[in-house]
């Protein structure tokens, strides 16, 4: 950690894993504890409202047919409303509507609980904040009122090592095949497989930064293609070989 | 915002729970849950096999730094988080579920 940074660590059992938040800077135990028994919350109730493997969260009832999205509750169609954004953004590459098993916006839910966490953690007087769900990570700010987080990307052949290390300035989302198995479903070939060995996206937002990381995954080049464009969004792979492509803006440390 | 006080229980001090060998990418591994009463401390591996793969070598010996991103900072440039580690893998995630469960987490 950096040597000048005063930093508390959070961990968070949810989502079928353990969220860490991070707060930098000097705040009060009190303050913290009540600020992270809230974020605590919002993680939990994005669970409960969400998780494919509770069989009585409103999303699989939704999966099954057995209530329409009007009868969900409303953060559903919100969900929803981001996951169609992020899939005309990508082109079709992000698809939750053509999965096996039903509509799953899990691809996205992950980053976004995350997100709103880190947005809550704002109300703290913090030089910055990180909240990291299984290594997709939201934060703001520094270690310190006038220094960048770093995060580093580790190499999907040997996770061990890192291949690259990023200036975090907002949000990063990392996919591969390597973290959890062939699970990435191709939406056009309608087949699992992955274009490249790991696929990470930084941006403002760790909902969409989530979905096109898996959207880059699958669709490769023609992903990256697509990211591109986007303002403040950028995209880096790393394919079977080792080699590391990335969009021109994306925020890599060289020292 | 009204001030909280920490969650009480019955669990209570320090303790440290290995959950079951089960299989991930590359072979099979445990991990170890230090929790002090309800609350996680850290969460790292216990142990790891191989399957003969050289691949995970390197990973048994640093022990994967799940969780534990300083462990990796160290080896490297000053950084505060790691992205796309192993802690999303089932295999990691089903040792850790039952981990918490006996902890009564």
């Amino acid at each position: 950690m950096g040597s000048a940074a005063t930093s508390t660590r959070h961990l968070i059992e949810v989502m079928g894993t353990v969220v860490t938040v991070d707060l930098f800077g000097d705040v009060d135990d009190l303050s913290a504890a009540g600020v992270i028994e809230q974020v605590e919350e919002i993680l939990r109730e994005a669970d409960r409202v969400f998780s494919t493997y509770k069989e009585s969260s409103p999303l699989s009832r939704l999966r099954r047919g057995e209530v329409t999205l009007g009868e969900t509750p409303a953060v559903v169609g919100d969900v929803l409303d981001l996951c169609q954004r992020a899939k005309s953004l990508s082109a079709g590459w992000f698809d939750p509507w053509h999965l096996p098993g039903g509509i799953d916006p899990t691809g996205y839910v992950k980053g976004w609980a995350a997100q709103r966490a880190l947005d809550h953690v704002r109300i703290l007087p913090l030089s910055g904040a990180i909240v990291n769900a299984a290594g997709d990570i939201a934060s703001f700010g520094g270690p310190t009122p006038d220094t960048v987080f770093r995060t580093g990307i580790v190499r999907p052949d040997d996770e061990g090592q890192l291949a690259a290390v990023v200036e975090l300035r907002g949000s990063l989302a990392t996919s591969g095949e390597a973290q959890r198995g062939a699970h990435l479903f191709n939406p056009f070939t309608r087949q699992y497989g992955a274009a490249v060995a790991s696929a990470s996206v930084a941006g403002p937002d760790l909902g969409l930064c989530d979905a096109l990381a898996t959207a880059l995954s699958v669709g490769g080049h023609d992903v990256m293609v697509l990211v591109e464009k986007l303002k403040d969004y950028e995209a880096m792979t790393i394919d079977a070989q080792g080699s590391i492509r990335a969009t021109p803006g994306f925020p890599f440390v060289r020292d | 915002m009204a001030p909280t006080t920490t969650t009480t229980s019955a669990v209570t001090g320090v303790r440290t729970v290995t959950g079951p060998l089960v299989n991930y990418f590359y072979g099979e591994l445990s991990v170890k849950v230090t929790a002090n009463g309800k609350k996680i401390k850290s969460v790292t591996i216990g142990t790891l096999t191989d399957g003969g793969n050289p691949r995970s070598i390197t990973i048994d010996q640093y022990a994967i730094p799940i969780l534990e991103p300083e462990a990796l900072a160290a080896q490297s440039s000053s950084i505060q988080s790691v992205s796309g580690a192993s802690y999303t893998s089932a295999g990691f995630q089903m040792s850790l579920q039952y981990a918490l469960k006996s902890l009564g987490i």
